[in-house]
């Protein structure tokens, strides 16, 4: 079984409002740029093609035939993984494992401004006779789960305005942050609880964005890039569907993580950076309980004194994270690839971290959903 | 692109799915008219593992048996969280805000999403029970309960 490298990755957009361009242009565009960094033609050079859409996102339906013309997949085989994007690179993944491609191409991409009523799409994937009757803003099940959450560790509405201030100036070196920031931390305080006990800084907005990798299998990576950026493993994971039965739980994300280390033979100390889901503020410090890299009695400790920072020992988030780049819906995981990619090619320019030669990344797809998505990638050094 | 000057156009659109009549499923609808006609909240119960859960479905999530009883459960619950919802599914403020919960019944898995009235400073941690509507008015939904109170 081959191994697999990242090759080439693109992307246009992660603009709050991308006006200029159709989802079809926007994703022509990042396709170009992908394809040029690693010197293919998508007509002549890929052998098959993955596209993360999810109808009511795009707002068309069976979606998925309209993801072959821009991408240069016509009279090929494409097909569509209705899910996390991070969910879909470990499709193109298996696609060049299993020996049946030498090089995939995955596409994701968020048209989020064409969305008018972006939380009543949420509302609908809420179970319609123990969930919707209540007709309230979706974001209310993440109110729940954080002052569940909150209670729990004794975290408090100034803890999370850390990871705020953190996310959203790590940001401010990312051409692709949009919402990064200067954080005040008066105006954090002061802020209205609307998603009580969350304010609107503690969710993240949402942003246009197109991402496109190219995968390659050893040989061909070899040929193709003097940089290529490797696969070390993947995984995935879904817990119930409703969250009334499952209540505030990130099991899945632990599993698929734990099923990472166990394959790859890492620990959370052999990571430089974690590029993780950050959506709403008190779900990074979930996440990173769930991942390992610290734990219920440490994690309070380790947020104040400032450890996952980028002076830190266990760096979370350089890129700024949602908070700074905003939501690309489904595309988020492929987004944290791209950036990692920079990191680990050392092409990240200003945001360039001293020793980036390993990441970890996981994705969420967000609620009301349990499904997780992680995945760690290194430059072989 | 770059022979553009100004934004595109956008063209209106709507997706044709307003409308649904959700089949509830056989378990849940025993669930259901257990509210309407009982005026209680009972639980699923698989035989192969024991456990008793909420909501109800015609199988176990735990596992993977079917499950076709329900069974009679302490109507206190347990408030796991709480919040002030000010906004509705279409983020419009409302006129009269409520308190969304998750509430946990004893030795059930799960629980539920819904509200709780009669309640000044709710508390994780706080017993309360489901106030049904009149029983002529119930139609066999959760709607039935009109909030959890306060016991
Ligand atoms: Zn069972």
């Amino acid at each position: 079984m081959s191994e697999v490298a990242i090759i080439g990755a693109g992307y246009y957009g992660f603009k709050p409002i991308t006006d200029e361009v159709s989802f079809r242009e926007g994703t022509f565009l990042a396709a170009m740029r992908a394809y040029e960094q690693c010197n293919i033609d998508p007509r002549k050079d890929v052998d098959s093609f993955i596209a993360c859409e999810e109808d009511f996102n795009v707002g068309i339906a069976i979606s998925n035939e309209f993801a072959v013309d821009q991408l240069g997949g016509v009279l090929k085989p494409v097909s569509t993984v209705t899910s996390e994007s991070l969910i879909g690179l470990a499709s193109g993944y298996m696609l060049i494992k299993s020996g049946l491609c030498d090089i995939v191409v995955v596409e994701a991409h968020s048209k989020a401004s064409n969305l008018v009523s972006p939380e009543k799409i949420l509302e609908f994937a809420m179970d319609p006779v123990y969930e919707r009757f209540l007709n309230f803003h979706p974001n209310y099940l993440a109110s729940l789960e954080a002052r569940n959450y909150m209670e729990k560790r004794g975290i408090s509405n100034d803890d999370l305005a850390l990871i705020i201030k953190k996310n959203k100036e790590n940001g401010l070196l990312n051409p692709r942050a949009s919402y990064s920031i200067t954080v005040d931390l008066e105006a954090v305080k002061k802020s209205e609880k609307i998603f009580d006990p969350l304010s609107e800084y503690d969710i993240a907005q949402y942003t246009d964005a197109f991402v496109v990798v190219v995968l390659a299998s050893k040989e061909k990576a070899e040929k193709l890039s003097n940089k290529p950026v490797w696969i070390e493993g993947l995984y995935w994971c879904s817990e119930s569907s409703l969250t009334p039965l499952r209540g505030f739980s990130t099991n899945a994300l632990e599993l698929a993580a734990q099923k990472v280390y166990d394959r790859t033979n890492l620990n959370p100390k052999y990571i430089d950076f974690f590029e993780i889901d950050d959506r709403f503020s008190y779900r990074e410090l979930m996440h990173i309980e769930a991942l390992k890299v610290s734990n219920k009695d440490t994690i309070k400790k380790d947020l104040r004194e400032g450890r996952f920072s980028k002076e830190g020992d266990r760096i979370v988030n350089a890129s700024g994270g949602y908070l700074a780049t905003g939501v690309p819906l489904d595309a988020g995981g492929l987004a944290r690839v791209y950036e990692a990619f920079l990191q680990l090619r050392n092409e990240a320019g200003q945001m360039q971290l001293k020793n980036a030669n390993r990441c970890l990344i996981a994705s969420w797809r967000g609620i009301p959903t349990s499904t997780y998505a992680v995945c760690a990638l290194s430059n072989g050094a | 692109m770059e022979n553009r000057t100004s934004r595109l156009l956008r063209y209106p659109g709507d997706m044709e799915a307003e409308s649904y009549l959700y089949t509830v499923g056989p378990l849940a609808e025993q669930f259901l008219l257990s509210i309407k006609n009982e005026g209680k909240i009972k639980a699923a119960y698989c035989k192969n593992c024991g456990r008793l859960f909420l909501p109800v479905r015609s199988f176990c999530t735990f596992c993977g048996k079917e499950v076709n009883e329900l069974r009679e459960i302490d109507q206190e619950g347990v408030v796991e969280s709480f919040s002030k919802v000010k906004l509705d599914s279409f983020g419009k403020e409302l006129k009269e805000p409520f308190y969304l919960a998750y509430i946990k019944f004893r030795n059930v898995e799960g629980g539920l999403l819904h509200k709780l009235g009669e309640v000044k400073e709710p508390k994780i941690g706080m017993k309360v029970k489901p106030v049904f509507k009149e029983s002529k008015e119930r139609i066999g939904s959760l709607e039935d309960i009109l909030y959890f109170r306060p016991i």
